[in-house]
């Protein structure tokens, strides 16, 4: 009997010691391709929990309770920065009262500063619609950028937990080689398109099309963050028509008509892309987020003329 | 003058930065911007146009009004704390600028605690800390205003507040301790107009008032409370609960033989809210709907009113216990437009004597158009029966601007 106890006991801690092991460094990201990219470097060695859903617009997540909640005991807080969560994220932070993630403290961190930013405006007005005045947000729609976020998360949760350090190091670049595997495949893949020309409905696959070399024609939206008008769309059908644009690209946040009146106006074809995890279902993670992107593009059948 | 030509030389070497970073593009920009430490300045201005038939001489004056231009100065003070001010009051009326709100919220304090300080609009109920220009529709629930006074629950105090979580429940609980209720206590003083008996003209009279005096004993001081509980119903919808409470009964005033110098108005307040709203993940900028339920109910005590000529008592002290409250539903139906209904209904808390109808109610529809985050349109009917069968009509335009990074508001 008296074995059977200190089995049970030897097994309860131990398991207890493996629970702790596993995920004993909380991280919270505030969108979904963040939150994977923590995954990949953290491994079992992080829980990891995201505060928006990738068909979700990351401009407009509502502060909810529920969401201060998972920040309250975490140890590291991710955010895209450049004012993409401007309007929710310092709510949040604020009201999970916790000092380890404060703007400053070790456990906050803006993945931005890990890359080099486009677009950075030079003239700030509101009369340019809802600008960013840090530059595009939309960074990881070029997948080269994932890798030197992957290695800046890594630095980061190694300097919370140093000792496990060469793990997190490991775990990057593990994620970094497939990754680049991957970036290879997709540019030949997608080689055929470069200079092709599309619409997309806002402003936020610059660095996607800086990475595939695709050109871009302009936005169904007429400025960032403005609903569009007729006399707008009128225009951009004409544009379309003239640079033979024929390939209309769009997100599940954004309202579907518009663009698809586009389509029929000008026989381009609409492709959904998934610029984060969970935009469309078969993109679970990162890489596949990316991987549908490339297979919707190549599936509209619309290789430049 | 001597401190021209620094200020010049800083003014061109300033300059001669700016043009650099624009030459050199974003990196050195986002790494040495100077003005990023500077505090989110914003401006904001509401311009409301009313007409209208009713009993209230001031709630029907046609016309076009600047009602308020608020100037809101924010930023994080260090590490550990940060820093609100808001100065409003200001309208085209020649009303002067008042400090509405200007506290400091502490962030890292141990133990999940945080606490605020300085003059803040206290948390109670659900539309007590949201500013005029921030409300759902163009004029407040009416039950806000007989309850709480049209500047609200703010005063100069401290509050501490803490989140649980009992089974995964999102439980807040704050405790605020002020030096009043606000303006919604009485003022210092007021003047009165009485009747001259030698002459039988009018003289105005200035009266010391009920207001007390700085607060000399914890209990000359408000407190003010509240629990919120708040649960996900899935992912697109959502509950909302909050229990407040205030309290502020300050001692007497008595001089040393026992004579009563001044008595203060009493006041103890409830309120119940509960918010229940609906907006899908997915495409969530195009459609919601919110359905809001505020209750208030105060128990107060009113000092004796005396004759302005004579002393003579002309109305009992006296203890009332008055209910009120708002209810309203808000859809929207597209990315700009939104449409609600509110109903309203209060009972007046000065009124003594309950077998007196003193009972208001309303209801006002409305529509609101969003052009952008910063520039907002609103048009409203408000139809009111006041006591004695009494109709009101007012209808209301609003226009509603926001200049500079105006902050999130909490949900």
């Amino acid at each position: 009997m008296t074995k059977k106890i200190s089995l049970l006991l030897f097994s309860l801690l131990t398991g207890f010691a493996v629970a702790r092991a596993a995920g004993s460094l909380r991280v919270v990201a505030t969108t979904p391709d963040l939150a994977d990219l923590a995954r990949q470097v953290g491994g079992t060695l992080a829980t990891v929990d995201c505060l928006s859903r990738g068909f979700q617009d990351p401009h407009f997540v509502e502060a909810k309770p529920s969401l201060i909640l998972k920040l309250r005991n975490a140890d590291l807080f991710i955010q895209t920065g450049l004012e993409l969560e401007v309007g929710w994220a310092p709510l949040l932070l604020q009201g999970a009262r916790n000092p380890r993630l404060q703007p400053g403290a070790p456990g906050f961190v803006d993945a931005s500063t890990f890359v080099k930013i486009l677009e950075v405006p030079t003239n700030l007005s509101r009369a340019e619609g809802d600008v960013h005045p840090g530059g595009n947000p939309h960074y990881l729609g070029d997948p080269s950028n994932a890798a030197p976020v992957a290695r800046g998360l890594a630095a980061k949760m190694a300097a919370l937990d140093p000792s496990h350090a060469d793990v997190y190091k490991k775990n990057a670049e593990d994620f970094v080689g497939r990754l680049n595997a991957k970036i290879a495949d997709w540019d030949k893949r997608l080689a055929a398109l470069k200079g092709a020309p599309f619409v997309s409905y806002h402003r936020n696959l610059v660095y996607f099309a800086s990475h595939f070399g695709l050109v871009s024609v302009g936005e169904i939206e007429p400025k960032p963050g403005i609903p569009p008008s007729p006399s707008h769309t009128s225009e951009l059908i004409g544009l379309m028509k003239a640079q033979k644009v024929s390939l209309i690209l769009t997100m599940p946040q954004y309202e579907i008509r518009t663009a698809e009146a586009l389509a029929r106006a000008t026989g381009a074809r609409v492709v959904t892309i998934a610029l984060v995890p969970e935009a469309v279902p078969e993109a679970v993670d990162y890489l596949s987020a990316m991987e549908s992107n490339v297979r919707g593009i190549l599936a509209s059948g619309r290789t430049p003329s | 003058m001597s401190f021209v030509y620094p200020l010049l030389l800083s003014l061109c070497l300033a300059l001669a930065a700016g043009s650099a970073a624009a030459e050199s593009g974003a990196s050195w920009l986002r790494a040495a911007n100077p003005g990023a430490l500077n505090p989110k300045i914003s401006v904001i201005a509401d311009f409301v146009g009313q007409s209208g038939t009713a009993g209230d001489p001031s709630q029907t004056e046609d016309g076009f009004h600047l009602r308020e231009v608020e100037i809101g100065v924010q930023a994080d003070i260090d590490p550990y704390a940060r820093a609100d001010f808001f100065i409003g009051g200001m309208n085209d009326a020649g009303a002067p600028p008042e400090l509405e709100e200007g506290y400091f919220t502490l962030l890292s304090l141990p133990g999940g605690l945080q606490a605020r300080g300085g003059k803040f609009r206290a948390n109670f109920g659900r539309l007590n800390m949201v500013h005029p220009h921030e409300l759902p529709q163009v004029d407040s629930p009416l039950a806000l205003d007989a309850f709480l006074g049209e500047e609200r629950l703010a005063s100069t105090g401290f509050e501490l507040s803490r989140i649980f979580a009992p089974f995964d429940l999102y439980t807040e609980v704050s405790y605020a301790f002020l030096r009043d209720l606000g303006a919604g206590t009485p003022p210092t003083d007021h003047t009165i107009s009485v009747i001259d008996q030698n002459s039988g003209l009018p003289v105005e009279l200035s009266l010391a008032g009920e207001a007390p005096t700085p607060a000399k004993r914890i209990r000359n001081f408000a407190h003010v409370s509240k629990v919120r509980f708040y649960k996900d119903l899935g992912e697109t919808a959502n509950v909302d609960l909050g229990i407040s409470g205030a309290l502020y009964e300050p001692k007497d005033e008595v001089d040393g033989t026992g004579v009563v110098l001044r008595d203060f108005d009493r006041k103890r307040l409830g309120a119940v809210d509960v918010t229940f709203r609906w907006k899908p993940l997915a495409q969530g900028v195009y459609r919601s709907f919110v359905w809001r339920t505020e209750g208030l109910y105060t128990d107060q005590s009113l000092g004796n009113v005396l004759n302005p000529i004579d002393g003579s008592l002309e109305a009992p002290a006296a203890r009332v216990h008055r209910r009120g409250g708002y209810s309203y539903v808000e859809i929207q139906p597209a990315k700009r437009w939104r449409f609600g209904v509110r109903g309203d209904y209060v009972e007046d808390p000065l009124v003594r004597d309950a077998a007196i109808p003193h009972i208001t109610r309303a209801v006002a529809p409305y529509a609101t158009f969003t052009l952008t985050e910063f520039n907002r349109f609103r048009i409203q009917w408000t139809r009111k029966d006041r006591p004695g069968n009494e109709k009101e009509n007012l209808g209301y335009l609003q226009w509603t601007v926001v200049l500079g990074p105006h902050g999130a508001h909490a949900f």
